[in-house]
């Protein structure tokens, strides 16, 4: 990356959703579930919708459940990933840590 | 980086046509203002009584709300016939028996009473809470008969499990949309409130609101209006303190809960409820964890077993601080208690056994070690239905590798004096026990047993007259109806169409002035500048001199840098219309003590009620007595002062 541009400073956390546009079809229906207007529709009709205001993101999980296509993940910043710690072997892991064991827990939830 | 968008990029076009001044006109009989749980219910409810209703939200209605993402345990059920005590039992506890309603009036009797008959109404709008699927068949928890799931306390079952809460909105949506009657508005932010002539305390008219997506603005034309907005409270210290930059980490109130309901009575000059003392710092934000996802064994996680870092388990003790040894009495109320209260049995941890190493921090919460029924009713019934955790910690921690059969999660590191602390949920992390500043008790709006302030036509419920939480429903369904007998027997007043200019004059200033130099003050600046006006005046040592020097500082403001801000779209002007919200609200904290002192000054008896309003810039007390609500011109008792406020509703729903 030999360029280097005058560019405003990120504000933090910057990702909190994602948007796959290889899944995404453009539907907006996250930006219509969003009650920040964190993710706005891409004025390219038809494009992934952008990411705007991820600073006012409040991780509600609406934005997933709107999506047809599960198309959108959610991250958690740093200052929020918690351990956990697997009981027989005493192995701590964090949520969205290094060497995260792969899921094991498949039930849907209730109801 | 391919998600940050405009980074040294040209911006995108707002993706919205942009119509700002163009007006709509909205003729309505009953105008809802916020469609939470409460609002949603008050709307339903008046459409049915056959007025024409008209539903804001400044966001979708199917999302919006405290319980917008979801509603995991309904509180407050007493009504409900298998509870082992009536909502008028718990009104005549006495007040050291009754943490959960310390300062109980009618409001509380009216949410309590009405919570079973709003449940029942849920469940025919598409809520399937009971356990249809037998999955917990057998659980102590659970009715085998009616296959209703309690949570915390299954001998007394005041509350409620609700399987499928998550999706709690969108069936009151639906609901709704279903109404001949009812008509929904939603990305419109009501911006204020229509008074006949355009003065304050005159009867409501209408309000105005502004579309968040294109602009366009609104003049709502109605008899009456229902204040739904969620209680001022329910912003938690963001009057104190607000990180821009942490609105997703230990934030649970709503980012959109930004005390507009409160300005705009507060500005037609509806008396609020004047209580100034400071509560616990609950949703303070900045060092809070996702809630419901950090180790916990109270609320959600109740009654988790905790267990410490060598694998030593806490040893827990019931709401007396006697020892208990099984999982099963810790839902259980104490053996001489009524019934379980908030202050719930909680693991015994001594902050002296930190101290000394017995117990080693950090904490975990073992869910492997408890029975499969109490497991799944914590990670799966309730994480999974409860605001913000389907997606946000369900969903995430399972992929994540979390596996609630074998793995225990961390509970948050605090100072060991905080794990002692009863009913405190960890998930709000430190500083709870430092000084921290938060006026919780501010109750809202005051209303008599129609749900109505003293403004005529101006009703609420929901957090924003007392009665949030759960059970918001109950209270709006019950305002929806008084508002809709109200509508029936009146006329709309004259919109002053002076006041409707000059509110479309102060609505689209921060986007006229846009383009000017002078225009350099951010919605987040304003916000933060208020917070700082708070911190100094209105922090933990009070006076009058710094109450007046605090009004005069926040005069400064409005005068000068609120006269600066500036919108570059619908979604910046929402924001800087939020903050100049967010203002008058810290100048009703500070009337509010002000009128605190000036009630202190005059010995008024300390079992008089303070209700204070702001008419034409001066300050006005006024004082009832305790239990007005039992008093002439109403009834002796609740009972009969609720059922002859629904008299008409409950003769037209026998018809």
């Amino acid at each position: 990356m030999a360029e280097a541009y005058l560019v405003p400073n990120p504000i933090a956390p910057n990702q909190t959703v994602s948007i796959d546009a290889e899944k995404c079809i453009g539907c907006n229906e996250c930006t219509r579930h969003c009650r920040t207007q964190t993710i706005m529709p891409n004025p390219e009709a038809g494009a992934s919708p952008i990411v705007i205001y991820p600073d006012e993101c409040w991780f509600c999980g609406c934005c997933i459940d709107a999506c047809p296509k599960g198309a959108i993940t959610m991250h958690y910043p740093i200052n929020q990933r918690v351990f956990f710690k697997r009981k027989e072997s005493g192995e701590v892991y964090r949520i969205g840590g290094p060497d995260a064991p792969p899921q094991t827990y498949f039930k849907p939830p209730v109801g | 980086m391919s998600d940050q968008t405009n980074y040294g990029s040209a911006p995108a076009r707002w993706p919205y046509p942009v119509r700002y001044e163009v007006e709509n006109r909205v003729e309505t009989d009953v105008l809802i203002i916020g469609a939470g749980v409460a609002g949603a219910m008050a709307g339903l409810r008046a459409a049915r009584r056959g007025v024409k209703v008209a539903v804001v939200d400044k966001s979708p209605v199917d999302i919006s709300g405290s319980g917008g993402s979801g509603l995991d345990h309904y509180l407050d059920c007493f009504s409900n016939p298998d509870c082992a005590i009536t909502p008028e039992e718990v009104m005549d506890l006495p007040s050291e028996e009754n943490y959960f309603l310390p300062r109980r009036d009618h409001r509380s009797y009216i949410h309590m009473k009405g919570s079973w008959e709003n449940l029942l109404e849920m469940e025919k709008l598409g809520l399937h809470f009971r356990d249809e699927e037998d999955e917990f068949a057998g659980a102590p928890f659970r009715d085998e008969k009616t296959k209703i799931m309690y949570a915390y306390d299954y001998k007394t079952k005041s509350s409620i499990r609700l399987r499928g809460g998550a999706a709690l909105k969108k069936h009151m949506r639906s609901g709704i949309a279903a109404e001949p009657n009812a008509s929904l508005y939603e990305r419109v932010m009501i911006t204020s409130l229509l008074t006949e002539d355009g003065k304050q305390g005159a009867r409501i008219v209408g309000a105005t609101g502004l579309n968040e997506e294109t602009g366009e603005f609104y003049v709502f034309h109605a008899k009456c209006v229902i204040i739904s907005t969620a209680g001022v409270s329910m912003q938690g210290t963001q009057t104190w303190t607000f990180n821009s930059e942490m609105f997703a980490n230990g934030y649970r109130a709503d980012p959109r809960n930004t005390g507009d309901g409160v300005a705009m009575a507060w500005n037609a000059g509806a008396e609020l409820y004047s209580e100034q003392s400071f509560g616990q710092t609950m949703m303070t934000g900045p060092f809070g964890w996702p809630w419901y996802g950090i180790g916990n064994p109270d609320n959600t996680w109740h009654p988790c077993t905790i267990v410490d870092n060598k694998g030593t388990v806490i040893p827990w003790i019931d709401s007396q601080g006697n020892p208990i040894s099984t999982i099963e009495e810790r839902t259980l109320p104490a053996p001489n208690e009524r019934y379980m209260s908030m202050n719930r049995p909680t693991p015994n941890i001594d902050p002296e056994l930190i101290r000394n190493g017995t117990y080693e921090l950090p904490l975990w919460a073992d869910l492997s070690s408890l029975p499969e029924h109490e497991r799944r009713g914590i990670w799966g019934l309730m994480v999974g239905n409860e605001g913000r955790t389907r997606y946000a910690i369900y969903d995430y921690y399972n992929k994540a590798g979390f596996n609630p059969d074998t793995d225990m999660l961390m509970c948050p590191i605090m100072t060991p004096e905080n794990f002692g602390n009863r009913w405190k949920d960890w998930f709000q992390g430190e500083p709870d026990n430092n000084k921290f500043w938060k006026a919780d008790t501010l109750k809202g709006i005051a209303t008599d047993w129609n749900q109505m302030s003293n403004v005529e036509g101006l009703f609420a419920s929901g957090s924003e007259s007392g009665q949030g939480g759960a059970v918001a429903g109950s209270s709006g369904g019950y305002a929806g109806n008084r508002a809709a007998e109200y509508a029936l027997k009146t006329t709309h007043g004259r919109i002053s169409e002076s006041q409707v200019a000059a509110e479309k004059a102060r609505v689209y200033a921060p986007v006229n002035r846009a383009e000017e130099a002078s225009a350099t003050v951010s919605w987040k600046e304003l916000w933060m500048g208020m917070n700082r006006v708070m911190q100094q005046d209105c922090g933990e040592f009070r006076s009058v001199a710094l109450c007046n020097h605090g009004l005069m500082w926040l005069d400064s403001i409005k005068k000068h840098e609120m006269q600066l801000t500036y919108a570059r779209n619908p979604h910046e002007l929402a924001r800087v219309l939020e903050a100049e919200s967010r203002v008058t609200v810290a100048e009703v904290y500070l009337h509010l003590c002000l009128a605190g002192f000036q009630t202190e000054a005059e010995h008024v008896a300390a079992d008089k009620l303070m209700f204070a309003k702001l008419i034409d810039g001066e300050l006005i007390r006024t004082y009832k007595d305790d239990g007005w609500w039992l008093k002439p011109p109403y009834a002796p008792t609740y009972l009969e002062n609720y059922e002859k406020c629904r008299a008409l509703e409950l003769e037209k729903e026998v018809k």
